[in-house]
């Protein structure tokens, strides 16, 4: 137990310091040069701005957070999907793997106002924007993991007689599963980026408002605390995106292939 | 029954890999090619696994063409030069992949592989995963996955070939005893005269690239053989010879 304590501590505590000491040196040099708190608000103003908006900010992340999850959700499906059609055929593959690129081309920004036209405002309006940034990666790596079996295993398939159905669901799908989960993790990312982003343009309507849209009006009425606050509110949901993804990642390959290597 | 007769492969690149081969091996006979590296002993063991089709001569496989005698027959196994064992699936599971694609019954299948198993000395790592295994339990593995189905023909491509002398030396023991036992039809490719010369029945020596067959030399050793064998003067005597052979087709 003390050992597991100590180890903890000494993880743990470096970057705590850090974290204070940054804090502190804001503080300091907020206070000491007399910055407007327009321009860079100190801590202290920022927890207080978290406090006093809690509800909007609570609630604006409510709204990002789950049109990222279900984005990203929606991607992932999409997106294996996509991949199973493109590793099928190559002519399938050749025809419409310009358009996937065209995807992760196209400013995001710049097709954000035709979401809006088509969709509305809202919840499904930022979740289609969140898709379409997230999307691509799903599709890439796990086309790579379902094409990149080793020629060696796909003779002993052949050697088996084993038919299309077999070689998908007992050695592409599953040679594919880490390449997925990579496409997952970065993917997971993007998606609240995407959200963020969709809250932009379409993350209000009558009765929600995501923290994106809070990141625009914040900056509009210069009230730079709670823009702050919107800040570490996006970060903090990013992280939590990111890690959930990582441990049931960690999981699943645990399970994948009995961990790794003794 | 696998009968060559004047085979020849060229590969689309356009170079020659193989060329007027001749080759008889009757069932239950053990033959080792042996020769060197990149004289087309592999792609003479694809073809006649129906994995790729000769440009030139007739190549049967029980009177069949390779490609319909594997679909119809379904008894030929192939151990790679590496184990290929899937990482996703534990070391019973990998054994019984030959038979879940034949869509065998699964209490049949668990009985086989554990049989196959308890055959090959893994019994105690059956639920381990290929990465939690030593190279020589991972190759006995893939052995006992080209088993698990009773071949008639097993085809072998330099499986111990990546092995330590002491392990390969083990497994060649093991490999006889199992031959000796079942008497399927092996055709087994190696560089090493020592292990051709220990397993086979007839050892066939091949020319680099373009590979003809230059030699068919007999191995005749009373049955059951062992270890000791290594030892026999006789032994040394044809190792030699087929060294002989061997280093007249590099020369």
């Amino acid at each position: 137990m003390k050992r597991t304590a100590d180890r903890l501590l000494r993880v743990a505590l470096p970057p705590l310091l850090c974290f204070a000491l940054v804090i502190l040196a804001w503080h300091l040099a907020v206070d000491l040069l007399a910055i407007k708190p327009f321009l860079l608000p100190g801590p202290l103003d920022v927890a207080g701005a978290m406090a006093k908006h809690a509800n909007q900010l609570l609630t604006g992340a409510w709204l990002t957070l789950s049109s990222a999850l279900t984005g990203f959700i929606l991607s992932f499906l999409c997106g294996v999907l996509i991949a199973l059609l493109f590793s099928q055929s190559r002519l399938i593959e050749r025809s419409l793997y310009p358009y996937a690129i065209f995807l992760q081309t196209v400013p995001i920004v710049a097709i954000a106002p035709l979401i809006v036209l088509w969709i509305g405002h809202g919840f499904y309006g930022v979740v289609a924007v969140s898709f379409i940034i997230s999307l691509f990666p799903v599709i890439v790596n796990t086309t790579t993991g379902l094409t990149s079996v080793e020629p060696a295993l796909l003779d002993l398939f052949a050697l088996n007689n084993a038919n299309r159905w077999q070689l998908l669901t007992k050695l592409r799908l599953p040679h594919a599963v880490p390449h997925m989960l990579t496409g997952a993790k970065i993917s997971s990312g993007l998606s609240v980026i995407g959200a963020i982003v969709g809250d932009f343009f379409a993350g209000f309507s009558t009765d929600d408002f995501g923290l994106g849209y809070y990141i625009l009006m914040t900056n509009a009425q210069g009230k730079t605390d709670f823009l702050f606050a919107c800040i570490v509110f996006c970060t903090l949901l990013g992280l939590a995106i990111f890690t959930a993804i990582s441990l049931l990642s960690n999981f699943i390959m645990a399970r994948w292939g009995g961990g790794p290597p003794s | 029954m696998v009968s060559a007769q004047n085979i020849g492969k060229q590969f689309a690149s356009g170079i020659e890999a193989l060329t007027a081969v001749d080759l008889q091996v009757p069932e239950g006979d053990f033959v080792s090619l042996v020769g060197p590296s990149g004289c087309g002993k592999s792609t003479l063991l694809r073809l006649i696994a129906g994995l790729s089709e000769p440009s030139s001569g007739i190549l049967t496989v029980d009177g069949l063409q390779p490609t319909a005698a594997r679909r119809q027959r379904q008894d030929l196994a192939y151990v790679f030069q590496d184990a290929t064992l899937l990482p996703w699936r534990t070391v019973e599971q990998n054994v019984a992949l030959p038979l879940e694609l034949r869509h065998s019954p699964r209490a049949q299948r668990n009985e086989r592989v554990q049989e196959i198993l308890h055959m090959v000395g893994l019994e105690a790592f059956a639920r381990a995963y290929p990465n939690q295994l030593s190279g020589g339990m991972r190759m006995r593995a893939s052995i006992a996955r080209a088993l698990v189905t009773r071949p008639g023909l097993l085809l072998l491509d330099e499986p111990f070939g990546a092995l330590d002398e002491l392990s390969r030396q083990r497994l060649n023991e093991e490999l006889l005893k199992l031959w000796e036992a079942h008497r399927w039809t092996g055709i087994f490719v190696t560089h090493n005269v020592f292990e051709a010369v220990f397993l086979s029945r007839r050892v066939l020596v091949m020319s680099p690239r373009p590979g003809r067959l230059v030699a068919d030399i007999a191995v005749t050793f009373p049955d059951p053989r062992g270890p000791a064998l290594r030892a026999a003067p006789e032994f040394t005597r044809l190792a030699g010879e087929v060294a002989a052979h061997l280093g007249a087709t590099l020369a």
